[in-house]
């Protein structure tokens, strides 16, 4: 009941923050015109064209980048059990920018197109950090042997992409805030395509959830209580990667709100069931809708990119998750 | 015996199962069954291969030659949610994430008994209470897993193995993380469990322990079956001698068996 | 258990008396030698060896072609040498005073300190950029302290790579906000900074890299005896009489102020230390007095052989060290993984 009920306030605050974030700009906009704009479109009317044509589509793509990198995390955090990664730390992202950075280059590609390579990207990346945490913690389960291959995998990935760009830096003009992950001037359209994606992925992590809870009691009490371990290994890895991929394919690598919420999630309610799903799931689209906001006023008029503040805000929280989980390790 | 009877087929058996890591053999040719009703307790030295025995028999580990049957079907041919209907594992690690609710934890346990629409019935609701009745772990059930020491983790994870109504219950270790008086606890709910005519299989250290609670006990030594029977007949002093490589006296109290190491008492 | 025991016996009965290190660095020294020759020669203009040897004979008057290109090759030889065996060093200390065989001045956030120092002092502060490498120094050492004292609430030492990342993370957005504020060009400029090139090698910054390194190196070799109890843990170390309390901090500003200039030179070479100590440690086993030396050497080989091989191979594309030694070091890593892995 509690759980509901937290859920329910939690989506209101999204509503109002949505509202806000309509509002604010580099001018802030009163409420009656965003209500006017939104109910009572006006394409003549300049004001309404910001509302609905930039900071409609922008709090539209920042809910469903928020919304499905925090689901991702949440669902890789339960099967890896490890309270440290996320698509970012995993390397996922930056192998899915590499791909769609050789795509482009090498192909041409652009808007949805680049989901196929990013994709791949993905697949690729995730498979080298494993093999690397392996390599590097043996048979030991240490937290830290996966974090350790996704910064290696993502150091290995951005060299790459680095050398690509610096082969023809002007191609890439257009996509220097995509690279650094950004929601801002560049085509929507993307999520046209891709929304299913994010639809079919949610429905089928909510259909696991019960499943991928048991994976959190380790690999052998799982298989006892009767679930199949590694179909639901794969299943979540299968759903994940192509979900945080579709938003990266959108916002460009947009970090740590998949590490930060399914943090926060368990801190205000629990972890277990689809509330808690659905819950991390709120608590993205706030945060992602939260630091656009702040990037877009902060040093308005200048704009800074949704990425770097999310990186920023994430580091620090990344460092504080670290610095309670391991005093409680040692206790 | 009289093999028209149900009740004494065996619910668990191995059958001429053997196991390697690659070349590296862990278990020899073993066969036995455990029947309803009956508490049985593996005993050996460190890598003997036991807990293998025990992962064997759970279906966590397929056997490289002979058989393991769960009421006669192969263990290796069936759903995992199939076996743990008739079977619950309480594993050695002592894992669970900080954050969930004890009552979810034990809730866990009826994972294999539910649909995709049926979760938490009345049904799975009495489970739930009459194990955390017996396991006394009811003042607990809203607190976090983390709040709780390891002794009360170890019996909310008992608690859950129990919530999953199985007729086999297989226990590595179960006394691990626990004080004396929850380890004796522990040990009389898996005899009662014994009693309620499950078939009940513990992986145990502690030779006294063993020959105080078990009906059989299975001596194993080098991935084999040294002994097998009634712990009196089993824990000789000769045989200890050769499996753990000490000289014990033996001394019997009621029907437990205890050994002291002969050098100490010199 | 009993597999463990037999293994730790089976290693001691290995272990390499003093011959062997000093065979193994004498080898290195004079592989280094050769490497650096032959990376003098060649260049998207090669040389013949009778030109090099004349430029390199003092006295002897060598044509103007010569000079020019040698004027612009040799600082890149020397800083790479120089650059790796610094990087190497501070890799194998930090991997000793964190006791985790994967530390490095990347992993630590003691590399993007000083980057970030070094980004923030250029655009925001307009520092000159002689200064520029000492306000790098600075930023590296703060990060050092900053996460060494971060770490010393957690007890674990994985803890400290952990916060090393993290801070790494923060200071790494920071620098992302300057670099895109100029435009494409410079965003790419910075890119490949970031992933460390030796392109802007010059003969005055090779020169301040080497009075660093004067300093520094000797210091280093000499200091190396008292790391030997830290192998133990801090515990055990000031069990036998040594003080961890001091000489962890010590040993870890040492660590920072050997990577910092070269940060500031040339940025960053990602996994280099952590590369250049492994494999030390494979050559000549875990007495710090012969895995530093051996370390430094292994170091200045891999930057020189990936900075060569980046500006030779791919021609006309010029390859950024980093990327190579990244590329090249990781798989290096892992397949020395892998093997050792085998072994056991």
């Amino acid at each position: 009941m509690r759980a509901w009920v937290l859920l329910a306030a939690m989506f209101l605050a999204m509503l109002m923050l949505a509202g806000l974030h309509l509002a604010a700009g580099a001018r802030m906009s009163a409420p009656d015109l965003v209500l006017q704009a939104l109910f009572d479109y006006d394409p003549r009317n300049y004001q309404h064209v910001v509302i609905v044509k930039q900071r409609l589509t922008r709090l539209v793509v920042a809910g469903y980048a928020g919304t499905v990198l925090a689901v991702s995390g949440l669902l890789l955090q339960k099967i890896l059990r490890n309270d440290l990664v996320s698509p970012s730390t995993l390397g996922i992202n930056s192998g899915a920018v590499t791909f769609a950075v050789l795509g482009i280059f090498f192909f041409g590609l652009g808007g949805a197109q680049v989901f196929w390579p990013a994709l791949l990207g993905g697949v690729v990346a995730i498979c080298v950090t494993f093999l690397i945490a392996g390599l590097v913690g043996g048979q030991k389960r240490d937290p830290l042997s996966l974090v350790l291959g996704g910064s290696m995998t993502a150091t290995l990935f951005s060299a790459v992409t680095t050398f690509v760009i610096s082969l023809d830096p002007d191609r890439f003009g257009d996509l220097m805030s995509w690279l650094v992950g950004d929601i801002g001037n560049f085509d929507y359209q993307p999520l046209a395509f891709l929304w299913p994606v994010g639809l079919i992925g949610l429905v089928l992590a909510m259909a696991l959830s019960r499943a991928v809870d048991l994976q959190t009691l380790g690999e052998e009490q799982a298989a006892s209580l009767g679930a199949d371990t590694r179909t639901v290994r794969w299943a979540v890895l299968a759903i994940t990667i192509p979900l945080s991929i579709s938003a990266v394919s959108i916002v460009g690598p947009i970090g740590f709100v998949g590490l930060v919420a399914p943090h926060m999630a368990r801190l205000l309610m629990g972890e277990t069931g689809r509330v808690a799903i659905a819950f991390t799931a709120v608590l993205g689209a706030i945060i992602v809708i939260g630091a656009d906001i702040v990037s877009r006023t902060l040093l308005a008029p200048r704009v800074l990119n949704v990425g770097t503040v999310m990186a920023l805000a994430g580091g620090i929280a990344f460092l504080a998750i670290i610095v309670s989980t391991q005093r409680r390790r040692r206790a | 015996m009289n093999s028209t009877d149900r009740r004494d087929d065996p619910v668990l058996s191995m059958e001429t199962v053997s196991f390697d890591y690659g070349s590296q053999s862990v278990i020899e040719a073993m066969s036995f069954g455990v029947r309803p009703g009956e508490f049985l307790a593996i005993v050996g030295p460190n890598g003997c291969g036991k807990s293998t025995a025990l992962k064997l028999m759970a279906g966590l580990l397929t056997p490289s030659g002979g058989n393991v049957l769960l009421k006669g079907k192969r263990v290796a041919s069936m759903r995992r949610r199939a076996i743990a209907r008739e079977l619950s594992l309480l594993a050695q690690s002592n894992e669970a994430p900080a954050g969930m609710l004890v009552r979810d934890l034990i809730g866990m346990g009826r994972f294999a008994h539910e649909g995709w629409f049926t979760a938490n019935t009345k049904e799975d609701q009495r489970h739930i209470a009459d194990a955390m009745r017996i396991m006394d772990v009811e003042t607990s059930a809203d607190r976090r897993v983390g709040e709780l020491s390891g002794g009360q983790l170890q019996r909310c994870r008992m608690a859950m193995t129990l919530a999953q109504d199985a007729n086999a219950l297989l226990l590595d270790e179960p006394t691990n993380h626990l004080d004396l008086n929850y380890q004796y606890a522990l040990l009389d709910v898996a005899r009662k469990q014994a009693a309620a005519g499950r078939a009940v299989v513990a992986v145990l250290h502690d030779l006294t322990q063993a020959s105080l609670y078990a009906d059989r006990i299975i001596l194993m030594d080098k991935g084999k079956i040294v002994a097998d029977g009634h712990p009196s007949d089993v824990l000789t002093v000769d045989r200890v001698e050769v499996v753990y490589g000490i000289r014990t006296v033996p001394t019997q109290i009621g029907r437990a068996v205890v050994l002291l190491p002969e050098g100490a008492l010199r | 258990m009993r597999g463990a025991i037999h293994q730790t016996r089976r290693d001691l009965y290995r272990l390499p008396g003093t011959a062997r290190p000093a065979l193994i660095v004498a080898g290195l020294c004079a592989l280094l030698l050769l490497s650096a020759f032959f990376a003098l020669q060649l260049g998207s203009s090669t040389l013949s060896i009778e030109d090099l040897l004349r430029w390199m004979m003092p006295f002897v008057p060598s044509d103007r072609e010569t000079t020019a290109i040698m004027t612009l090759r040799w600082p890149r030889v020397a800083m790479a040498m120089l650059g790796g065996g610094m990087i190497a060093a501070s890799g194998y200390i930090l991997q000793v005073v964190s006791r985790n065989g994967l530390a490095d001045p990347g992993l630590l956030g003691i590399s993007q300190g000083t980057m970030a120092a070094v980004v923030l002092g250029a655009t925001v502060f307009s520092v000159p950029p002689q200064w520029l490498a000492l306000a790098g120094l600075g930023g590296g050492m703060a990060t050092a302290i900053g996460v060494l004292m971060l770490a010393r609430m957690l007890a674990s030492p994985s803890g400290l790579i952990l916060v090393g990342l993290a801070v790494g993370i923060v200071l790494s957005a920071m620098i992302e906000i300057v670099m895109v504020q100029g435009g494409i060009l410079q965003f790419a400029r910075w890119l490949a900074w970031s992933h460390g090139s030796l392109t802007v090698a010059s003969a005055t910054s090779v020169t301040m890299v080497a009075l660093w390194a004067v300093v520094l190196l000797p210091l280093t070799l000499v200091m190396s005896r008292q790391m030997m109890p830290l192998l133990l843990g801090a515990e055990q170390a000031a069990g036998i009489g040594a003080s961890p309390k001091y000489l962890l901090p010590l040993f870890t500003l040492l660590a920072a102020a050997l990577v910092a200039p070269i940060v500031a030179a040339v940025g960053p070479i990602s996994f280099l230390g952590l590369i250049g100590a492994h494999i030390a440690r494979r050559l000549v086993g875990e007495r710090p007095g012969a895995v530093l030396p051996v370390a430094m050497l292994c170091g200045a080989l891999l930057l020189l052989a990936a900075d060569t091989a980046g500006r030779t191979l791919f021609l006309p594309v010029i390859v950024p060290a980093g990327i190579l030694v990244s590329v090249a070091g990781v798989i290096t890593f892992l397949i020395a993984a892998r093997l050792s892995r085998q072994v056991r």
